[in-house]
């Protein structure tokens, strides 16, 4: 009896656990970044160093030469995950970051667009382009979307 | 005026340009602030004691990419702090950078001046925590003269591996320097005794060289910067009863090199940012005074000393605190201020006992101050600053020194700022 009632609390406990991991890896999937180029661009995958290097400017061309135009979306929740998990900087770090460059005459502040939908069309336009934008928005055939693998090793350039 | 017409020239060339098609879009930004200073005792770079508004700033900056490689850009920059800059427009920085590879880039034109952590932003109070830049690094006389080079740099970043990144920036230039820049004001008040009044200051060529790592500890940057300004000509007459008729001195020339070194560590993790930086400027002089007997002084070379650590945190995207320590030391070999003035040749020959000495108050040769900054971030285009900064001493130069110094003051300061 009391290893019926064990057996059962397990299995009850087990359940919850499972769902629960389930919800999380749903969640996380749902509220994830994903990173879209035009179709030109030379690589299929990034590492997070290279998306972190990418979007602060210390990597400015592909493995082909070509210049990169990166873009960067105002929605508030998207980029503020972008800039916390890929380009480890708080949101105001970020701008003090491209702020600096702008004032000191090193460089150009990046092109914001206000909507994800806007991401996706420039990207789509301009050659060597790359955004980034919510896993829940509808993505089509004219970008490619870019995997993004955690190690700090070579990516597939 | 002159430089209002370079604005007008440079954004007419711009502007016709872009209608040409021959660039891009012409991005343009800028920013305003307003601040006010008061301190207790002391006049600090403006007449502080009654509090004052002659504390302002004004940037407006244009550029345009015209391929991926290459890029134009210029800003024109007026400040006001006390009797330094008086909202005269100048041409801040104006560069043409073709990057070729990213381990290699190249800059022409009038180039912003990297050294340190602060040095490149400086004039632009948005960038950072406190209102002031530490002042035992950064010295408010040299500021127009280190502020940029007209030359060239080379620059770009280059991977370690496994061991980081480092980027590196080498300027090589002409600094502005001239007769109406504060380092002008900075050798009257060193020569105040003799009434100087500089009529001629130039440099020959200068160097920057600035390295940056980032360690292979994320957040973890050491920079190292060394900077040379060669044969320095500083020319001026004395005047007043000491120099016409005591010394029957009339006129003053002297060369100067000077060498700086600059060490940082600055450790960021999340809303945390540890910081500090030491510096160290070695100068050596050698003066000529008409009428002197002897011909010139071979002056003792000069060396100051200067330091800080601290520490800064954001609570939340509206507010940020931040509190610094830092010591400053007009002479390294003399920090508490009880050796003669430092140059005893002068003494000998004059029978001058020096600034120091005759005055009695050791603490100006140094400076020890405790700054507790905070910034609110009202929106992504305003900003407020408070700080409160404790000082011990008064071993800087500034152009605004009263007779009557106190060891002890506090300064209050206050800014506002507008950028888009």
């Amino acid at each position: 009896m009391v290893f019926q009632i064990t057996l059962t609390r397990i299995c009850h406990l087990a359940a919850v656990t499972m769902s629960a991991f389930i919800l999380t890896v749903f969640s996380a999937y749902a509220d994830d970044i994903v990173f879209v180029a035009n179709k030109n661009v030379c690589v299929d995958s990034l590492t997070k160093d290279e998306v972190r290097k990418i979007f602060l400017g210390k990597i400015s061309m592909w493995p082909d030469n070509s210049p990169i135009r990166f873009v960067i979306v105002q929605q508030v929740d998207t980029h503020k995950r972008f800039v916390e998990k890929y380009a480890n900087k708080t949101e105001e770090q970020f701008w003090a970051w491209w702020k600096r460059k702008l004032f000191t005459g090193s460089g150009t502040v990046p092109i914001r667009f206000v909507s994800e939908a806007d991401v996706l069309i420039y990207v789509a336009n301009t050659p060597g382009g790359i955004g980034y934008i919510s896993s829940n928005v509808k993505i089509g055939d004219n970008v490619k979307v870019l995997h993004v693998s955690d190690n700090e090793g070579k990516g597939t350039k | 005026m002159k430089n209002t017409i370079l604005l007008l020239i440079g954004l007419g060339l711009l502007a016709g340009m872009a209608e040409a098609g021959e660039i891009g879009e012409v991005d343009i930004h800028g920013f305003l602030s307003q601040g006010y200073l008061k301190t207790d005792h002391n006049n600090y770079m403006a007449e502080t004691e009654d509090g004052s508004f002659q504390f302002n700033e004004l940037g407006l900056n244009f550029g345009t990419r015209l391929s991926g490689k290459l890029w134009l850009g210029m800003q024109f920059f007026a400040r006001d702090l006390g009797t330094d800059g008086n909202d005269e427009l100048v041409l801040d920085w104006a560069v043409a950078d073709y990057r070729w590879q990213d381990f290699l880039g190249v800059r022409v034109g009038k180039i912003k001046n990297n050294y340190g952590y602060y040095a490149a932003i400086r004039d632009v109070d948005l960038l950072r925590t406190s209102v002031f830049v530490p002042r035992s690094i950064y010295s408010e006389m040299f500021r127009d003269a280190t502020s940029s080079f007209k030359g060239v740099s080379f620059y770009g970043e280059i991977e370690l591996g496994g061991f980081g990144s480092m980027a590196y920036d080498f300027v090589n230039g002409l600094p502005n320097m001239g007769p109406d820049t504060g380092l002008a004001s900075g050798w009257e008040n060193y020569w105040a005794f003799l009434e100087l009044d500089v009529t001629n200051l130039k440099s020959g060529m200068s160097f920057t060289y600035d390295l940056k790592w980032e360690t292979p500890l994320n957040g973890l940057m050491l920079g190292f910067t060394r900077m040379w300004f060669n044969d320095i000509e500083v020319d001026g007459t004395l005047s007043g009863n000491l120099a016409e008729k005591v010394y029957h001195i009339t006129g003053f020339h002297e060369k100067s090199d000077l060498a700086y070194i600059f060490l940082t560590i600055r450790y960021a993790w999340q809303g945390f940012v540890l910081m500090g930086e030491f510096a160290q400027n070695d100068m050596d002089r050698r003066i000529d005074m008409d009428g002197f007997e002897g011909g010139y002084l071979d002056a003792d070379s000069i060396t100051t000393q200067g330091w800080y650590a601290g520490m800064a945190y954001r609570f939340n995207r509206y507010f940020e605190a931040e509190y610094k320590y830092s010591e400053y030391y007009g002479n390294r070999y003399n920090k508490d201020g009880k050796d003669v003035y430092d140059n005893k040749l002068l003494n000998q020959l004059l029978n001058i006992n020096g600034t120091l000495k005759s005055r009695n108050d050791d603490f100006l040769a140094w400076t020890k101050t405790s700054t507790f900054s905070f910034r609110f971030d009202i929106s992504e285009y305003w900003l407020f600053k408070f700080e409160i900064a404790y000082n011990d001493g008064f071993g800087e130069l500034t152009s605004a020194q009263t007779d009557d110094l106190k060891r002890y003051w506090w300064l209050y300061a206050a800014k506002v700022t507008y950028n888009f």
